[in-house]
């Protein structure tokens, strides 16, 4: 028994230090970023790009971006105040850039010098216009009077390549369609400033972002006791990620709390004793221990999420140590405590086993990681019961115990439900047969902005920004597909084309996508042929004596621009394309329905909302987890006939399949929506019932069944505890996933009693005495 | 995208009403009187624009007119007639029949505004966190001065060096570019007058419309 321990014990500190080593040392990374994992799936064979990678790259761009917005009645002191806070920010670590009203005007040069060979091929949409409407001769008026304003930007350089001076109007368009955002406002005699805040690519998640953010209040809050008369507002993902992350935290943390000073009290009350809590304590780390190093083992990076939920899986090994806990050490030798329990822990073990690997099957590392962490957890967690607490010493159940004593009441209560074994029977058939029903009859609900609750300042500040500057909001943009670069551009200017009238009609804020920075070969050809037809074969002469110099006519053959130039010397633009597809990203957008209905006629071309895709994405989740469920269950069912027969393996099944059912039920009724969370959550309302009704059933007889009895009620006080708690969380995401469980564990734990216990008329085989 | 000629457009317009402005360091020459809210300075200019590789300069004149209350106007009258009007809404181009186009909006158009506001106030501020400013030579009753954009500014990649000489009003200003070009303007005829302004110049501006 020593050398198992010691055995056991070293191979526990090994796999802790490996795990830490692997964590400390960056060979396996731990990923925070919520959106680094979601929507990379195990058979990425498609040569497309998903629409969650495309959202994963927009929002990774988004993410990173802050808004400030200042506000002050003093112009010229706001600027001040800017230039002084844009400092304060840049020393924030994590700042990558910043950008303040008129902070792009030096790159006019490179634009200049990038556009200029090209200039008789880019038209602005106004100067197109004009000059398919046989309007050229206004063009060239506008030249004469730009020749000669003081306020002229061009250079001889830039005069030689365009002579009708085409590019700056070009360029001016080019503005335009960004839109409003980057600038000054005033209004009601106040002025609104922005500043533009770009994050560092591994600072705008996790710790760093919490830095990032706390950095940023602190100089706000300075700026403005400095000036109290300065107003502030602020938005962006990563305000709102560490707000909901810190409110989150904050719940959870004192749910925690008392969950471990209840679960304490709880053994402390039952044993009198610390070393049972030393117990549990043990076969529960070293769960988490086995876990973090199964998954360091197989993956290059563990998503957060992965570590939270299947921490949480392995919580219920508490269980275990409390059902071996509870054994006396006068009814049996120390040697064969495990002994007796054995068969009920190696089901359950079994049952839990079975469950994660149908859970591993799925295609979604996330969940894989979740099954890996979860079963290499509770094996360990096994092997910690075995190994290790034969060599605590035992502390039997204190008799006046208030623990003890309020189960024995509870029984009593419970025995009076109990009712013939065909009853229950009958009721465990329309419990299986009810859960699939009700899993197909209530809906999923899978929209991600429900699972959480956002701080109404923050609301409030983002539509305030939005409202006055136009900037900020929820991300939207059309994806545009085609096989090659050219077709793409080409497919982006007819959209752009069809829906300029709800731009125009104020539906769309503004539109950017890459062919208004690279038009395709094709319009620009067009141009060039309407600027020789229409410009230069009229007007080049007059021209050409303004100047005294000759001009020469446009040539259709010369090169164009293409995107790879220009990408060159804007990098920015790499924000509209994702691999095959480019994205034109859309601000502002007020009637989602109209510029669906528009781009019904596109083929390549679709509105991506990120909202959207992300909730799809876990909407596939929650299928592949009911799924998982689903195998899990139809196997529990087997396994249960194989050992109890058909009428008690029914019965057995029936509880941890009853309690999904009621946790279901329970949790529509209280409004609970059934997502892919949730549904994780039933995972475990099937892993804990599967443990009680199968400690129950293998430690019912009479020497043992009271001390099961009483393990079992102590894993449901230790389990409400734990998780049912969660239920009071602001937090709606960790409230629903509270609720669920504790509705679970209540009906787990009710159902496994009552189909493993007999009325007094009957035997074990339903026959009357 | 517009900074670049605001610059020049802003110094033009700077010592166009120079004449505005107390300059400590023309103490032994004629020194000129700022212009109050109620008055505005007009006169002719002539505009000489020399383009690296273009055998004769583009050559324009017409007469402008600068008011603290409304902007400046720039009409230029050979060999084409144009205006254009610098006001803090942003800078028009106004055609023959009245057609206003916008040249230049925002914040930068407003800051050039701002700096011909501080300029008529006679405050050197706004050119002097741009440019290094000295004296040349004051022997006569005429002033030289020199403006060399600081390195870092974004005057420093538009402008190589701006020179300007005058006496009681800007007579000469010369802006020599990276490019090689240089734009050489020369004043005439300037006077302070009473408002209220000719009204072809007062409706060109966007509230003498409104008027």
């Amino acid at each position: 028994m020593i050398r198992s321990a010691f055995v056991w014990t070293t191979c526990i500190l090994v796999m802790a230090a490996f795990a830490v080593w692997q964590l400390a040392t960056e060979r396996t990374e731990l990923d925070a970023d919520f959106l680094s994992l979601i929507g990379q799936e195990q058979d990425q064979q498609q040569d497309e790009i998903s629409d969650i990678d495309a959202v994963r790259t927009l929002l990774a761009d988004s993410g990173r971006q802050a808004i400030i917005m200042l506000s002050h009645p003093d112009y010229d002191h706001l600027t001040d105040i800017a230039r002084q806070l844009a400092e304060t920010l840049n020393r924030i670590d994590g700042t990558a850039s910043i950008m303040l009203p008129g902070d792009n005007a030096d790159r006019f040069d490179n634009l200049r010098a990038l556009y200029g060979p090209y200039a008789n091929g880019l038209l602005s949409d106004a100067d197109r216009d004009a000059l398919k409407n046989g309007r050229g001769e206004s063009l060239y008026q506008r030249t004469i009077q730009t020749l000669y304003s003081p306020a002229s930007p061009f250079t001889s350089a830039t005069l030689k390549q365009d002579p009708f001076q085409l590019m700056p109007d070009f360029l001016s368009g080019l503005g335009n369609k960004f839109g409003t955002g980057n600038d000054i406002v005033t209004i009601n005699e106040r002025s609104y400033l922005p500043i533009i805040v770009t994050l560092q690519a591994n600072k705008y998640s996790g710790t760093a972002a919490t830095s990032w953010v706390n950095g940023v209040n602190d100089a706000l809050a300075e700026a403005h006791n400095s000036d109290p008369t300065l107003q502030t507002a602020k938005t962006g993902q990563v305000f709102f990620a560490v707000n909901e992350a810190e409110n989150a935290k904050k719940d959870v943390q004192t749910i925690a709390v008392i969950a471990t000073l209840g679960i304490a009290i709880m053994i402390g009350l039952t044993f009198f004793s610390p070393l049972p809590m030393i117990g549990a304590v043990l076969v529960v780390g070293s769960g988490l221990v086995a876990g973090a190093a199964a998954l360091t083992i197989l993956f290059d990076a563990i998503h957060a999420i992965a570590l939270v939920f299947g921490a949480t899986m392995i919580g219920i090994s508490i269980d275990y140590a409390l059902h071996y806990l509870v054994i006396p050490a006068s009814s049996t030798p120390t040697s064969s405590r495990f002994g007796k329990i054995h068969k009920g822990l190696g089901l359950g073990l079994l049952t839990s086993v079975i469950g994660f690997s149908a859970l591993a099957l799925s295609p979604t590392i996330l969940l894989v990681q979740i099954a890996v962490y979860s079963i290499a957890g509770l094996i360990s967690a096994y092997c910690s019961v075995k190994f290790l607490l034969p060599l605590i010493p035992n502390r039997p159940v204190w008799k006046n115990s208030p623990v003890r004593i309020a189960h024995h009441w509870v029984m009593r209560l419970m025995m009076v439900l109990v009712l013939p074994r065909k009853i229950q029977l009958l009721v465990a058939i329309i419990l299986t047969v009810a859960l699939p029903i009700s899993v197909i009859s209530i809906p999923g609900h899978d929209d991600v902005r429900t699972l959480g609750q956002s701080d109404e300042e923050l609301v409030s500040d983002a539509r305030v920004i939005s409202e006055t500057l136009g900037l900020g909001g929820s991300p939207l943009f059309i994806r545009i597909d085609g096989p090659t670069v050219q077709q793409r551009l080409e497919t982006s200017e007819t959209v752009r084309n069809a829906i300029a009238p709800l731009v125009s009609a104020g539906k769309i804020g503004g539109v950017v996508a890459l062919s208004d920075f690279v038009p395709s070969t094709a319009l620009q050809e067009d141009n060039r042929r309407l600027v020789r037809d229409e410009l230069y074969q009229a007007f080049s002469a007059p021209l050409s004596d303004v100047l005294q110099t000759p001009l020469q006519l446009p040539n259709l053959d010369a090169p164009y621009l293409l995107p790879d130039q220009a990408i060159t010397s804007i990098p920015e633009l790499t924000r509209f394309q994702t691999n095959t597809s480019d994205i034109m990203r859309l601000r502002d957008v007020s009637d989602i329905s109209a510029l669906n209905a528009t781009l019904i006629a596109f083929e390549n071309a679709r509105l991506i909302s990120p909202t959207v895709i992300i909730s799809n994405q876990f909407a596939d989740y929650r299928y592949w987890t009911y799924i998982a469920l689903g195998v899990v269950l139809v196997i529990a069912l087997l396994l249960a006939i194989l050992r109890y027969g058909p009428g008690r393996g029914i019965r057995v099944f029936s509880a941890p399949a009853g309690a999904i059912l009621f946790a279901l039920i329970g949790g529509h009724i209280q409004g609970v929506p059934i997502s892919f969370f949730t549904t994780m959550a039933l995972f475990l309302v099937f892993a804990i019932g599967a443990d009680y009704v199968l400690f129950l059933s293998e430690g019912n007889d009479i020497e043992h069944r009271d001390h099961t009895r009483l393990a079992v009620f102590l894993s449901l006080i230790s389990s409400i505890l734990a998780f049912g708690l969660l239920a009071t969380s602001s937090v709606p995401l960790v409230s629903d996933i509270g609720t669920i469980i504790a509705i679970g564990l209540v009906g787990a734990w009710f159902l496994a009693f009552w189909m493993t216990e007999t009325t007094k008329n009957t035997t074990d085989t339903g026959n009357t005495n | 995208m517009i900074r670049g000629f605001l610059i020049l457009i802003t110094v033009c317009v700077a010592f166009a009403s120079f004449l505005a402005m107390p300059q400590p360091l023309l103490a032994e020459t004629a020194k000129p009187s700022p212009i109050a809210e109620n008055e505005y300075l007009r006169g002719t200019f002539e505009l000489a624009r020399h383009l690296n590789g273009f055998e004769k300069p583009l050559l324009s004149r017409g007469e402008f007119v600068l008011s603290p209350q409304h902007g400046l106007i720039w009409k230029t009258t050979f060999p084409f007639p144009g205006v254009t009007v610098f006001e803090e809404g942003g800078i028009f181009s106004v055609d023959q029949n009245g057609q206003r186009d916008a040249m230049a909006k925002g914040n930068e158009t407003r800051q050039f505004v701002t700096m011909i506001s501080s300029v008529l106030s006679g405050n050197w501020n706004p050119l002097e966190s741009q440019f290094n400013i000295s004296e040349s030579t004051a022997k006569t009753k005429e002033w030289n001065i020199n403006l060399t954009p600081y390195p870092n500014s974004f005057a420093g990649s538009q402008i190589e060096l701006i020179t300007a000489q005058g006496n009681a009003f800007v007579q000469e200003v010369v802006i020599i570019k990276p490019s090689s070009d240089q734009d050489i303007i020369t004043f005439d005829g300037q006077t302070i007058e009473p408002v209220p302004l000719p009204t072809e110049f007062n409706d060109l501006f966007s509230d003498g419309r409104a008027k």
